[in-house]
């Protein structure tokens, strides 16, 4: 599969302060990208990098191969972003703002417009000013489909949509993929990315700490284990691949890196009567990193 | 406390601006007249001149006392505190009211704990404090004025003066939060507190300058404030009227404010329409569209005033040649005799104040749009920066010429159906003459832009009252030339009054276009900063 977005070493810094740090990823075509972090990890700073929004520091970065930074016009007619907060023209309305945007951005599908309309049951007869988030969210949304990009970037794409519309962002998503589009999408919502992402990318504090397949990761990542004794639970936390234990007094939960052979020994000798061993959910992966100081496990 | 402090913040930039340019006006009016009307014979002439004049007290007001320094002061720049302060007050009072009310700033401050009747009363607390340092400027620049000459205001006379100062600017604040409660959005606010402006204004202005409608003055706010009087009578009764008024609006808006939901008025405005995408084609054709009315406004509002300025060139003209200092004064500037001329150089020089102010408006608009985030919405598409930036940096220039080219035309056209013949010619380019400074102010403020977005509004602003202040004050106090220097306006001659000079005109309009390239240029290297 050809490579859509390619990053190397790309670097973003505010004085003393790293937003992006050597980030070095590739985003294949007809991709959907997960891009996770908490608030401040750099995802909308790799955005805007990739926009050619901010100068990079260092490093480079390419879309559709050519530079996103020096080439960005060309770059920019095979895509289309939304981002998560939404800044239009107060007074022209949703109709008014999706014809300039659409002629801005050279030629869009005029049907699949009224379509995406529908499904998101858009008013687009009213003034910018008078639509609450969700509806300006909504907008945003229709003005980055209809224009069938070869990439998508989204940031935050639902904040502010109720569950059904999120349904339909997610259909959006999925028809897009079914047309060999990319998507990179970086988003809070952990079951929104489980539910569309082939791969995800987790960033913190500017630094990828992990990148691939959701069943990579987890696979990667410490199995979560509970088990409950007729005795008292024993004590393993002197175990070193053993983290996060939890002890009451017949209960134990912990998370296990690498092998079980050393945990189970202990286990064995503690008559057990239930032993639940669990791959990590997104959630608890995601938690995990975060709660691991130095980003890897 | 938290609303007023906010209110204030957002506040205090354009009432110190504000502030010292009505501070100014009061010097410059006091020290210039007892530098230019030395003589009893002086002032005689120049009250027999001015005080006959029709135009002028329909601008400025009657005057009273004319041939001392007290009236002179009293005319001149009450006259303008009054209309410049009421518009200042109108305008920050929807800004930070009803705009901020569209920008769902009011939201979070009100899921604070607070109630929107307290919060109400926090917004007028801010505002009085912005008017207590307006009080304190003009109050202080009447007593400064003692001291730079001899003139001898009395505390009591300062003290009058700055609270009709502030007289006009309280009321249309108070007006202007009463109709931001009423209306459904800033401009239809900001639109209907203008109208009663005009209506105020309109009814004091035909009362100063004909004869038999006194009574209009009676009912003007503006004729309540010109019956003050600080500095020549100080009657007071006005300031009851004037009272009444504010706590009527107050608490006007007090009461529709604890009582409506946030986000509508009373007023109803269309929220619907169906799409007009006249000019949605293109960046260029949507900032066109984005800023057609205001240009059309402007375009307008200098039409208008040009009429007027040259509808009284005739009178001010006699008025100038029956007050041989004023001639002694503008000869000095000027080999031109012809009253007229030199009348019109001087409200030509007003006028290119207007365009100045006109295209530091929008400068500080076109930071807007990347400040608010709308212009990553047009860039993420494909737009090259520079292609956004030169298109708006052209309708500003293309505009800033346009209407001096209508001032040049409307002046030739009402001063030709007087009588005067200044000839066509001379009148285009004079108006032609109004552009440079804000030529040089477009590429100051894109520089600026570029380098320094944040500081924009500041450096644009302040290049038009550094300008103001250097040409009013600096020039009646013999300030050095290098102070001189350093207004925009001294650079420009007096048109029609004088020819204009080109040359220095082609160095201040080469200056603009150099400054607003090298902003282009940096514009394109630099990162997209929101505020």
């Amino acid at each position: 599969m050809p490579i859509v977005v390619q990053t190397q070493s790309l670097t973003k810094r505010y004085g003393d302060v790293t937003a992006l740090d050597a980030l070095t990823l590739e985003v294949q075509q007809g991709e959907v990208l997960g891009y996770l972090g908490p608030n401040g990890a750099g995802k909308t700073t790799t955005i805007r990098l990739l926009l050619g929004l901010i100068k990079a520091t260092q490093g480079s970065a390419t879309i559709f191969g050519l530079n996103a930074q020096t080439q960005k016009e060309e770059v920019h007619k095979r895509l289309a972003y939304v981002p998560g907060e939404t800044t239009l023209w107060p007074n022209l309305t949703g109709a008014e703002t999706l014809h300039l945007l659409g002629q801005v951005h050279g030629s869009f599908d005029k049907g699949y417009r009224d379509k995406l309309t529908e499904a998101f049951q858009f008013d687009p007869s009213k003034k910018v000013r008078a639509y609450s988030k969700g509806n300006r969210q909504k907008l945003s949304l229709i003005a980055a489909f209809m224009t069938r990009p070869d990439l998508l970037l989204l940031d935050e794409p639902t904040s502010g949509l109720d569950p059904l519309m999120e349904q339909v962002f997610h259909a959006q998503v999925l028809e897009a993929k079914k047309n060999g589009q990319t998507i990179f999408l970086s988003s809070h919502i952990l079951s929104e990315v489980e539910a569309l992402c082939d791969r995800v990318a987790i960033l913190r504090t500017g630094k990828l700490v992990e990148i691939g397949t959701l069943e990579q990761a987890r696979h990667l990542s410490a199995l979560t284990v509970e088990a409950t004794f007729t005795g008292k639970a024993p004590d393993v936390s002197a175990i070193k691949n053993v983290k996060n234990v939890e002890v009451t007094e017949h209960h134990l939960h912990c998370q296990v890196h690498g092998s079980m052979e050393d945990l189970l020994e202990v286990l064995g000798k503690a008559h057990v009567t239930k032993l639940i061993s669990r791959e990590p959910s997104l959630e608890e992966l995601f938690l995990s990193l975060y709660g691991d100081s130095n980003g890897h496990h | 406390m938290v609303i007023t402090k906010f209110i204030f913040r957002r506040s205090i930039s354009s009432t110190l601006l504000w502030g010292i340019i009505f501070g100014v006006a009061i010097l410059s009016s006091a020290v210039g007249f007892i530098s230019a009307f030395p003589t009893a014979q002086d002032k005689a002439q120049l009250a027999a001149g001015f005080g006959s004049n029709a135009g002028l007290k329909a601008v400025l007001g009657n005057p009273h006392a004319l041939a001392t320094v007290a009236g002179f002061t009293e005319w001149r720049a009450l006259g303008l505190i009054t209309i410049i302060g009421a518009l200042w007050g109108m305008m920050l009072v929807t800004k930070v009211l009803r705009g901020d009310e569209e920008e769902g700033r009011w939201e979070l401050l009100l899921s604070g704990p607070t109630s929107k009747r307290r919060a109400a009363l926090e917004t007028f607390a801010a505002l009085l404090l912005c008017l207590l340092i307006v009080f304190l400027l003009i109050t202080g620049a009447s007593q400064v004025a003692n001291a730079v000459h001899d003139i001898s205001f009395s505390w009591k006379q300062s003290i009058y003066f700055g609270f009709a100062g502030i007289s006009s600017a309280a009321l249309f604040m108070a007006v202007g939060a009463f109709t931001s409660q009423i209306a459904s959005s800033r401009r239809q606010a900001l639109g209907i507190a203008a109208g009663i402006f005009g209506l105020c204004f309109a009814a004091r202005a035909i009362a100063d300058s004909t004869t038999g409608y006194d009574w209009l003055r009676d009912i003007s706010p503006l004729g309540w404030i010109e019956k003050i009087q600080p500095l020549t009578g100080q009657y007071p009764v006005s300031f009851i009227y004037l009272a009444v008024a504010i706590i009527v609006f107050a608490l006007g808006t007090i009461l529709i404010a604890s009582r409506r939901d946030l986000g509508t008025g009373i007023l109803p405005e269309r929220d619907s329409r169906a799409a007009h995408t006249k000019l949605l084609n293109s960046p260029w054709g949507l900032a066109l569209r984005l800023t057609e009315t205001n240009i059309i406004t402007w375009i307008i509002a200098s039409a208008i005033a040009t009429a007027a300025f040259s509808g009284v060139a005739k009178s001010a003209a006699q008025s100038f040649a029956n007050a041989q200092p004023i001639q002694q004064v503008l000869s000095s500037i000027t080999n031109n005799s012809n009253s007229a001329a030199l009348f019109l150089g001087l409200m030509f020089m007003l006028l290119m104040i207007v365009i100045m102010v006109m295209t530091a408006g929008m400068v500080i608009a076109i930071r807007e749009e990347e400040g608010s985030g709308r212009l990553d919405t047009l860039l993420v598409r494909p737009v090259s920066r520079a292609t956004w930036l030169l298109g708006r940096i052209l309708i500003v220039f293309l505009t800033l010429l346009g209407t001096s080219l209508v001032i040049g035309i409307v002046g030739w056209l009402v001063t030709h159906a007087q009588g005067i013949d200044l000839g066509k010619k001379t009148m285009l380019l004079a108006g032609l003459n109004t552009a440079p400074p804000s030529i040089f102010l477009l590429g100051a403020g894109i520089l600026t832009m570029a380098i320094l977005p944040r500081l924009t509004p500041i450096v644009t602003y302040g290049i038009i009252a550094m300008s103001f202040l250097i040409q009013f004050l600096a020039a009646a106090l013999s300030a050095p030339t290098w102070v001189l220097d350093l207004s925009v306006l001294r650079h420009v001659a007096l048109a029609p009054g004088a020819n204009p000079d080109w040359h220095s005109n082609g160095i201040l309009a080469l200056v603009g276009i150099i400054a607003a390239a090298i902003g282009l240029w940096y514009f394109t290297k630099r990162d997209i900063v929101a505020e």
